[in-house]
């Protein structure tokens, strides 16, 4: 087993924010296949996906100090900026994104590159993977509606204005259900591994 | 903690705001006033573990090359290519300074010996004096001269008053040596660097013409150079301004296409406030009752809701269908109490108004109030209901 592979992801960042792409290469072979898994439901689209994996890599490489800035979390990093990336090319494609909104360096870091803020555990993919049968029973406790409009709002990336406007239902109650869906998935994943 | 918060915070983490509330919940982050981070960075987990259930899939073989080619090598492995590089430039200059020692040592037997110098032509020997005496010039001007140049220097001068006028060049006409004289002095010319000399009769032809050119020449071919470079300078500004011109041009359309844009807007939210202003004031009081009133007709479309603080006897009406009434005609609510009915209002109810403010309730315990009724009056309203009761409502909430 090579070097790199035995480090924790937040290891192999802390190497990326030093300049060694052979951690940034072991990142990749970690987590490529979850984020192309993202990328391309999200858009539907798998050119479309592989040049928002291209994008993901080549911000975290070029981009690390933002990383460091609030709380370093390896897998929320990775999730985070590939959904928020691949939401964003699905919205411009769908025009529900204004076409004057300009993809520019400052509307990246404002509104691509996640923002975590200490305090936060940080999650690697390996725990990920670990949480993941709890995770997916939590997921089946919620009611259909609350998982559908989760559904919307993360994966079909519509705003809340959007989905009351596609249920025909006030905003406030699908701020609401946006709300109850997550607390609930908490709450349920609490129980879980209680 | 509010429920707003908690809103914000869910809607942020499955990624459903819209550009503007995510910027102000980012300034918000920022602040770190408001939101409580522990329970956001939870919530972050929990959103983002939603991908781990989908089904891998790797993406295409190439990939991993088409990213990583844009990224260059770790720079710990370049470092020791470098030194390495330096010690090879390092040995490579010794050599050649190695060489550069042995080069004049046997260059001076050469020169030193006539015969293996080419200098076969007069043409070329006189043309070697020529450049000799200019570069001497040069040189001598800022340099002391050696024994040795000064001899030459000497003999340059003496050759140069015996020697017979030709044409060696087209371009000038010089004085040569006889073929004895000149033997001697192509040993004479190099001064002590013997590869000085060589490189001039190298490159005679190039300098040469240079070398000849008057004074006067000189300075009108260092004005001519001059104009030409200021030439040049200016046509870039003229290009440069015209471009700039060009792209302030359209960031300036661009700007003011932006500005009415926002302009609009601001309008729009302006109208949008003063339009729900009486329903924001009441709903900055703490004890707001919300009343439904429903039509009395079966299938009536028209319904209303009167949204109403006990405590500070003020309220607001709004018709979710608004009602056509007869240019005579208005809508009076009442509140009904003991059977006896107490005016609260006359409206006249338009599409483009939504809410209207109840500003005098009557003094009657809220738990008293059996029912709210709106009747159809004439324009001006009347003291008792005279109408037939359109809507009514009684207090859902207590």
């Amino acid at each position: 087993m090579n070097y790199y592979a035995e480090l924790n992801d937040s290891q192999l960042m802390e190497l990326v924010k030093k300049r060694d792409k052979s951690a940034l290469i072991e990142l990749y072979r970690r987590y490529s296949e979850l984020l192309f898994a993202l990328a391309k439901k999200i858009t539907g689209d798998e050119n479309l996906a592989v040049v928002i994996i291209e994008r993901v890599f080549l911000i975290t490489w070029k981009k690390i100090d933002f990383y460091f800035k609030g709380a370093p979390n390896p897998y929320v990093w990775f999730v985070a900026l590939t959904r928020n990336s691949a939401v964003d090319s699905a919205r411009r494609n769908r025009g529900s994104l204004s076409s004057t909104v300009e993809y520019t360096e400052s509307y990246e870091n404002e509104y691509i590159i996640p923002k975590m803020k200490e305090p936060m555990d940080p999650l690697e993919l390996k725990l990920a993977e670990k949480l993941k049968p709890k995770f997916n029973d939590s997921l089946n406790k919620l009611t259909e509606a609350q998982k559908y409009v989760l559904h919307l709002a993360y994966y079909d990336g519509y705003t809340l204005d959007e989905i009351a406007e596609k249920l025909h239902i006030p905003v406030q109650t699908v701020r609401n259900k946006v709300k109850t869906a997550v607390y609930n998935l908490r709450d349920n994943l609490l129980t879980e591994e209680e | 903690m509010a429920d707003t918060i908690k809103e914000m915070m869910s809607a942020y983490v499955a990624g459903c705001m819209d550009m503007r509330n995510l910027a102000q919940f980012v300034k918000f982050l920022e602040q770190g006033d408001y939101i409580p981070l522990d329970e956001l960075g939870e919530l972050q987990n929990i959103a983002s573990l939603i991908p781990i259930l989908l089904e891998r899939e790797a993406p295409p073989a190439s990939l991993q090359n088409q990213i990583f080619s844009q990224i260059p090598d770790k720079l710990v492995e370049e470092e020791p290519k470098r030194v390495k590089r330096k010690v090879n430039l390092g040995e490579i200059i010794k050599e050649e300074l190695a060489e550069e020692k042995q080069k004049p040592e046997e260059e001076d037997v050469e020169i030193e010996i006539p015969e293996k110098v080419s200098f076969t032509s007069l043409e070329r020997d006189t043309v070697v004096a020529e450049v000799a005496e200019k570069l001497e010039e040069e040189i001598f001007a800022t340099k002391k001269s050696s024994p040795r140049e000064e001899k030459n220097k000497a003999i340059i001068e003496e050759e140069k008053e015996s020697a017979v006028e030709e044409t060696p060049h087209p371009h000038v006409k010089i004085k040569s040596a006889t073929p004895s004289e000149k033997e001697e002095k192509v040993i004479v010319i190099p001064p002590e660097d013997d590869k000085t000399a060589d490189k001039k009769v190298e490159y005679e032809e190039e300098v040469f013409p240079d070398v000849m050119q008057t004074d006067s020449q000189k300075s009108l071919r260092m004005w001519q150079i001059i104009a030409g470079v200021a030439g040049a300078i200016a046509l870039i500004f003229i290009i440069m301004y015209f471009s700039l011109k060009s792209t302030y041009n359209d960031e300036l359309t661009e700007l003011q296409k932006i500005v009415k844009e926002d302009k609009i807007e601001i309008e729009d939210e302006r109208e949008f406030i003063n339009s729900n202003l009486p329903l924001i004031e009441i709903f900055g009081l703490n004890d707001v009752v919300l009343v439904d009133l429903a039509s009395t007709s079966e299938g009536g479309k028209t319904e209303a809701r009167i949204i109403v603080s006990p405590g500070a006897r003020r309220g607001v009406l709004q018709f979710l269908n608004t009602p056509k009434l007869a240019e005579n005609e208005s809508l009076q609510l009442w509140v009904v109490n003991k059977g006896q009915s107490y005016s609260v209002g006359v409206f006249h109810p338009t599409e483009k108004q939504k809410f209207y403010t109840l500003g005098k309730i009557p003094f009657i315990p809220f738990d008293e109030i059996e029912m709210f009724r709106i009747t159809k009056e004439p324009k001006s309203g009347s003291e008792f209901p005279s109408g037939k009761t359109y809507l009514f409502g009684a207090i859902r909430i207590k």
